[in-house]
């Protein structure tokens, strides 16, 4: 692929799409409008309801009668209290004679304060059963009245005997005017049975707080900030990545399937550019616009937060979030574009990828819309669950909880899902038939015949990859219960060495050149087996200081380098801590993945194998460590033209550091397990034995397939 | 002489469909070849191979000298192609659609523009080149494709039936100008299902009749063989002949 046709199919394309209104207005009119939009006016449109409402007096029918209580609610100016007001004459005659019941309390509700049938568990939306409730419904449903009051009979009474009155507040919670009248009735019922229950105490002498017993109050330790984040946390992924995707998709319609109405894709595939290429331009600017619509919102959400709502007294966004969420935007347009430029491919004209495309979003928002759901929250779970773990992600920017793993696993999943979406866009786009006008099916996107001595390519090698990290990371979270022995081997061998074995016979690669399975010469085993002693203690001293691993994770290596908590037999350590991941993660990593890899650079080769040998040990503390290895390693095998070569650093790496952990070795009489950092001399010594072995391996004179002699 | 585009044996085959079965077919300098046959014949799968935006099923295509399967780059640089259902961006000028092939084909900027220039002056475009594609007549865009298949002055001409759609006077010049280019010494390749087009520009014609080579030759040659006056009389021979032959196969 070769970056000049890139940038300019890029450059053309970005042209001619902001050229077109209908895209400026969905990249950037739309952002910025809705957000100072919704908010100030949802704001507004509250206050001025509460004002409204805290100006009105509330209407309030009573029926029933006890003096005293009506009397002491009529002392307020806030409500008007209309006694007996509409209720049916039969109603009346019911509650005059003693006829009508007050409810029976439920058993939990004997001890609150006030009971109100209304707020018990299950009773709120159900419809009143008994005449008096369906009474209060059609007074409350007229609007003559805000609510019922009802005082059932013999209340009165009881209250004269200092027993227990029943009072029954209805009403309507959907409407505002009866919500605050419920509100307004509460506390003046709240106040009256206060000063009731103070005037018994006095009356029977008995101390103050006889009937209270105990005070209960709950108070919230979330800021202000937290609700407000909490709020917009559970409502905002939802906008933030419809809007971003929905700018993408118009673009992908008019860059592919518009390309294809116009018969103008045909033109291009003329000129000398490969298909490729075309993908990467045109992915490029869906992917561009998409970005620009994701920034425009995160630009105006910022605004609005910043200054329209601190204008109306709402706490603002930390700047921190805003950048959070535009980074997890940058993934998510990435999957997004991807996945769109593909689908609009296989289009037949711009009106069926429009109907793809919606369908697609969709699809992509129904999981995104599950993930503000309450409870849904990220975790190891949804970390790798597409699209919902960066909608999770942004969420937890806006509650102010994340922490840097769960970051950095989303942030991998994000990547990995984005890496197989690319993918699929350029085996689409890998298709003639399909470019060229004729709508594309699943069967034409699936793996064809195998070419018999064909080589893995790059694609073929990422995406499996991106496959096996997420299956490999669910499959160890699956097997978290089991015992250490059996979550290592599986994984090993189920996860790294087995899809390797599949798609090797699937795909018929030659095993020989493909794993660079040649005997090594003595010097470059001698020089394999310093850089696996020294590799482990180099690279330790070199990261730790940088970033520490937490206490956890030390002690889950721990528990994993003795395959549990209490050590298992040296050998059995040894096999399975050296020999297996030398055998499957290395056959995974510098056999296939660097095979795919070669026609890149050898730098590069070796660099983003080692990448990707980083990301699969699923963890920020350890990345950087794996990667310095991966290096070494991917040079190990590259250099000395045999992947035997790398196995033995790989083993005795592994190896040594299981031994020390096994027999409690000290340093300096500090036990290994407690050494915090590997002191700079040992660092030093480690790098120099490092280096000389390096230096010993070397290149093979003529090896077929040989990355050096054999690039392409 | 050494063709400038030589095919052999080219087969195309979509699923169930073979849509081109057994071309054959080479094209000089200085001459411009008919491709010729109704619709359906096969004339734009075979193009599309020879331009090499098709991959054969079978066969081979070597462009001065290369095989386009090998080096698909290189030969496409030699190829200027032109169809006659190819639209343009809707949104740019024709200065700009020619500025942006010529970076894809590698022109360097200053060649480039001096390039477009005499183009635009050739092709009479001077008056519509800064004018958004979408605002243009059928044959202002017709000029506009031809300039975007000269640009990087190919030496093999490749034209999908490119007056269809056109009034007389826009397909005159697109005649006049693909006459033009056989002066320059290009080897032109000129697919047309319309007959009286290719009896006045061709010099040799090859007949294709589902999918198929039915014959080839001068006009004169190919008059004689088939004892008819026109080439819509000796094409509709042809097919009648094939039909017969098809009829009478066991089933």
């Amino acid at each position: 692929m070769r970056p000049h046709a890139v940038w300019t199919i890029f450059r053309k394309e970005i042209t001619e799409a902001l050229r077109d209104r209908l895209t400026l207005i969905v990249m950037l009119g739309l952002p910025i409008l809705i957000y100072p939009l919704v908010v100030t006016l949802l704001a507004r449109i509250q206050k001025s309801q509460e004002a409204t409402e805290d100006q009105r007096v509330s209407q309030v029918a009573v029926w029933g009668e006890a003096d005293s209580l009506t009397g002491f609610l009529g002392r307020t100016n806030t409500l008007n209290l209309e006694m007996w007001k509409d209720i049916p004459e039969e109603l009346r005659r019911a509650f005059e004679s003693g006829e009508v019941k007050a409810p029976v309390p439920a058993e939990d509700a004997a001890d609150s304060e006030l009971w109100f049938p209304e707020e018990e568990p299950g009773a709120a939306g159900r419809e009143p059963k008994d005449k008096v409730g369906a009474a209060a419904r059609s007074l409350l449903e007229t609007k003559e009245a805000d609510a019922v009051l009802v005082v059932w009979p013999g209340t009165a009474e009881a209250l004269e005997r200092s027993e227990l009155g029943r009072v029954t507040v209805y009403y309507d919670p959907v409407r505002p005017a009866s919500e605050k009248a419920w509100m307004r009735l509460r506390e003046q019922l709240a106040l009256y049975r206060s000063e009731l229950v103070e005037r018994r105490q006095e009356r029977f002498n008995l101390p103050s707080g006889f009937a209270k017993a105990l005070e209960i109050r709950a108070q919230s330790v979330a800021t202000a900030g937290k609700m407000f984040g909490h709020t917009l946390g559970r409502l905002l992924p939802l906008l933030l990545i419809m809007l971003s995707a929905t700018g993408a998709l118009y673009a992908a319609v008019d860059l592919v399937a518009g390309e294809k109405d116009r018969a103008t894709m045909q033109t291009l595939l003329c000129a000398p550019v490969l298909p490729l290429e075309i993908v990467a331009g045109k992915f490029l600017t869906v992917w561009a616009i998409s970005l620009v619509s994701a920034l425009a919102n995160v630009v105006s959400l910022g605004f609005t937060f910043t200054r329209v709502a601190a204008s109306i007294n709402l706490p603002g966004v930390q700047f921190g979030a805003l950048l959070g969420v535009l980074g997890s935007l940058m993934l998510l347009t990435c999957t997004v574009a991807a996945a769109f430029i593909g689908v609009a491919a296989l289009a037949r004209d711009a009106k069926d990828a429009g109907n793809f495309l919606s369908a697609t979003l969709t699809l992509l928002i129904v999981p995104v819309a599950a993930s503000i759901m309450p409870g849904v929250e990220l975790s190891v779970w949804t970390a790798f669950v597409p699209l919902v773990n960066l909608s999770l992600l942004i969420k937890s920017f806006f509650l102010e909880e994340l922490t840097l793993n769960l970051f950095f696993l989303t942030t991998v999943a994000a990547f990995a899902y984005a890496m197989l979406a690319l993918l699929f866009a350029s085996r689409v786009f890998g298709k003639e038939e399909i470019l060229l006008g004729g709508a594309g099916t699943v069967r034409q996107l699936l793996p064809g015949q195998a070419r018999a001595a064909g080589q893995p390519t790059p694609g073929l090698v990422l995406g499996l990859f991106a496959i096996v990290l997420v299956t490999a990371f669910y499959g160890s979270l699956l097997l978290e219960g089991r015992s250490m022995l059996v979550s290592i081997l599986t994984v090993q061998y189920g996860f790294f060495l087995v899809p390797v074995v599949v798609v090797t016979l699937l795909k018929r690669f030659p095993v020989k050149t493909t794993f660079m399975l040649q005997r090594p010469d003595w010097r470059s085993v001698a020089g394999s087996i310093l850089v696996g002693i020294s590799g482990g203690t180099a690279v330790a001293g070199l990261t730790l200081r940088l970033m520490p691993p937490p206490d956890s994770l030390v002690e889950g290596l721990r528990e994993a380098l003795l395959l549990g908590k209490e050590p298992a037999p040296l050998a059995l350590v040894l096999l399975v801590l050296a020999v297996t991941p030398a055998l499957c993660e290395e056959v995974f990593f510098r056999g296939l993945t660097l095979a795919g890899l070669r026609r890149l650079k050898p730098w590069l080769a070796i660099g983003l194998s080692a990448l990707l040998f980083a990301v699969a040990h699923a963890s920020i503390y350890r990345l950087l460590p794996t990667l310095l290895l991966g290096i070494a390693l991917g040079y190990v095998a590259w250099r000395s033209g045999s992947i035997f070569c790398s196995m033995i650093v790989h083993a005795v790496n592994n190896g040594l550091i299981a031994t020390l952990v096994h027999t409690n070795a000290t340093i300096g009489g500090v036990s290994i397990a407690e050494v915090q950092f590997v002191p700079w001399v040992v660092t030093a010594g480690a790098l120099a034995v490092m280096a000389v072995g390096l230096l010993l391996i070397r290149a093979p004179k003529q090896l077929l397939g040989h990355p050096a002699t054999n690039p392409a | 002489m050494t063709a400038m585009l030589f095919a052999q044996g080219l087969r195309k085959q979509f699923a169930s469909v073979t849509a081109v079965d057994g071309v054959s077919l080479e094209v000089h300098a200085d001459e411009i070849v008919g491709l010729l046959g109704p619709n359906g014949a096969g004339k734009t799968t075979t193009l599309r191979m020879l331009t090499g935006i098709l991959t054969p099923t079978a066969g081979s295509i070597v462009v001065r000298g290369l095989d386009v399967r090998e080096r698909p780059l290189e030969t496409k640089r030699s190829i200027g192609f032109l169809s006659g259902d190819t639209q343009l961006y809707q949104r740019l000028t024709p200065r700009e659609v020619l500025r942006y092939f010529g970076r894809l084909y590698g022109l360097a900027r200053d060649f480039l523009e001096q390039r477009i220039g005499t183009l635009l002056t050739e092709l009479e475009m001077t008056s519509f080149a800064d004018r958004p594609c979408r605002t243009l007549s059928s044959g202002q865009k017709q000029r506009a494709n031809i300039a975007r298949a000269l640009l990087h002055q190919p030496e093999v001409l490749m034209l999908d039936e490119p007056t269809a759609a056109l009034d007389v006077v826009s397909g005159h010049f697109i005649h006049e100008a693909i006459a033009r280019e056989r002066a320059a010494g290009r080897a032109v390749l000129f697919s047309t299902h319309i007959m009286s087009e290719a009896e006045r520009l061709c010099d040799r014609i090859y007949l294709l009749h589902e999918g198929r080579i039915a014959d080839h030759g001068t006009l004169t040659e190919l008059l004689a063989r088939a004892d008819c006056d026109n080439l819509t009389d000796a094409f509709l021979n042809y097919a009648r002949a094939s039909q017969a032959a098809a009829s009478s196969q066991p089933h």
